[in-house]
């Protein structure tokens, strides 16, 4: 591309970073998103609307970094034997010896 | 080393050691280490249970945590491999590429890598699935990748063609082969319905979802995976977008990322300056640049 084009070029992708600056701001301010064509939501209507409670990250990943998730460790509920025979406290209990 | 730290070890050693076929304590390690006397060494037996049955619910429960995790993050592939192969892939994968991070996010960060080491587990829908694991990776980068601030006026205004621009961390581009966006979508919804009346009706629709993309001839699809006001979103992107985004994501200069966009590019030439004002417009309404 020759220079004179490729500076046009350029100029051209600098207004679109201002003039796309100034719709945010505009976006922002009127706290209105429709001007955004962000994509398709990766999680459906039925995703976002289902359990909401507080450890609910089961097949949705959304709870990540927010804590009481993955880094929870209620991990061994209902996944085996240790119910009632110790060796699963979590809470820093000690166990009978 | 001090007693504390040895035994730390000692019982991570023992906790993080992959499980039998049969998800039990193995009697002995890989590295041919006793598990019996470790245990009795490590911990004291109850009235009820031996010191390698107490080690051994610490090293269940680990495993166990994995795998829900994993089978979290990679529900597509799941989907699209069936259960079984899906179940034998994350268990080799887990004993091979343990988890070596505080945190879970990162489990299946070596993921594609392996897959592209023994493609044979991904047979025989190979490309789908290959896409869905690259889909799911960049959903998690996208969802927890930190935020830099944007760019302001003086930044602006001092960008020329030798300038290098920042993208966000969170911004993914992908270039896949089959609509596995839609088909997660899909797959999602068919997760969260209420009107999933039983699972076994809920898998016969998800796989008929991975039948049907199966099928599909496959395409060249770009796809950009980011974060708005804390949600992920699935963009589809031209081949120029893509182009452009991928080298400026690699660190070339705008001038650079401009000629490479418009190569063997079909938008006729006196329509490329309205093509890219408008695009830089959407990826800065985005909030895709940043300082």
């Amino acid at each position: 591309m020759k220079h004179s084009m490729k500076t046009l070029m350029v100029a051209a992708a600098v207004s679109g970073l201002l003039s796309g600056a100034a719709t945010m701001q505009a976006a922002t301010s009127q706290t209105n998103n429709s001007v955004v064509k962000v994509g398709k939501a990766s999680f459906g209507s039925a995703s976002l609307n289902q359990d909401t409670s507080k450890h609910s990250c089961k097949g949705k990943n959304d709870c990540k970094g927010q804590g009481g998730c993955k880094s929870s460790d209620n991990g061994c509920k209902g996944k085996n034997s240790c119910k009632g025979k110790g060796g699963c406290a979590t809470d820093g209990s000690k166990h009978p010896s | 080393m001090s007693d504390l730290l040895e035994l730390q070890r000692r019982f991570a050693a023992a906790v993080m050691h992959p499980l039998t076929k049969n998800e039990t304590m193995p009697r002995r390690r890989r590295d041919g280490v006793a598990n019996t006397s470790e245990a009795a060494a490590l911990i004291k037996p109850n009235d009820r249970l031996t010191g390698f049955e107490r080690l051994e619910i610490y090293n269940r429960q680990y495993w166990f945590r994995l795998y829900t995790s994993f089978e979290e993050d990679f529900s597509g592939l799941r989907a699209i491999m069936g259960s079984t192969r899906f179940d034998r892939l994350m268990r080799d994968f887990l004993t091979e590429c343990p988890s070596e991070s505080f945190s879970l996010r990162n489990l299946g960060s070596q993921l594609e890598k392996w897959l592209l080491a023994h493609p044979a587990y991904l047979e025989p829908r190979s490309q789908l699935a290959l896409d869905m694991v690259r889909l799911e990776w960049a959903h998690i980068e996208a969802f927890d990748s930190g935020e830099d601030p944007l760019l302001d006026a003086d930044d602006l205004a001092s960008i020329d063609e030798n300038s290098r621009l920042h993208l966000q961390p969170y911004l993914r581009v992908l270039e896949l082969h089959y609509p596995v966006e839609d088909l997660l979508i899909e797959l999602r919804n068919e997760a969260g319905s209420s009107d999933s009346s039983s699972n076994n009706a809920s898998v016969a629709r998800k796989t008929r979802h991975v039948r049907r993309v199966a099928m599909l001839p496959p395409e060249q699809i770009f796809l950009a995976v980011h974060r708005h006001q804390n949600s992920v979103y699935y963009k589809r992107l031209d081949r120029e977008d893509f182009r452009l985004l991928q080298l400026l994501l690699s660190g070339a200069p705008i001038g650079q990322a401009i000629d490479f966009a418009f190569e063997d590019s079909v938008i006729p030439e006196d329509a490329r300056g309205p093509w890219l004002q408008q695009i830089f417009a959407s990826w800065s309404t985005f909030g895709w640049f940043t300082q």
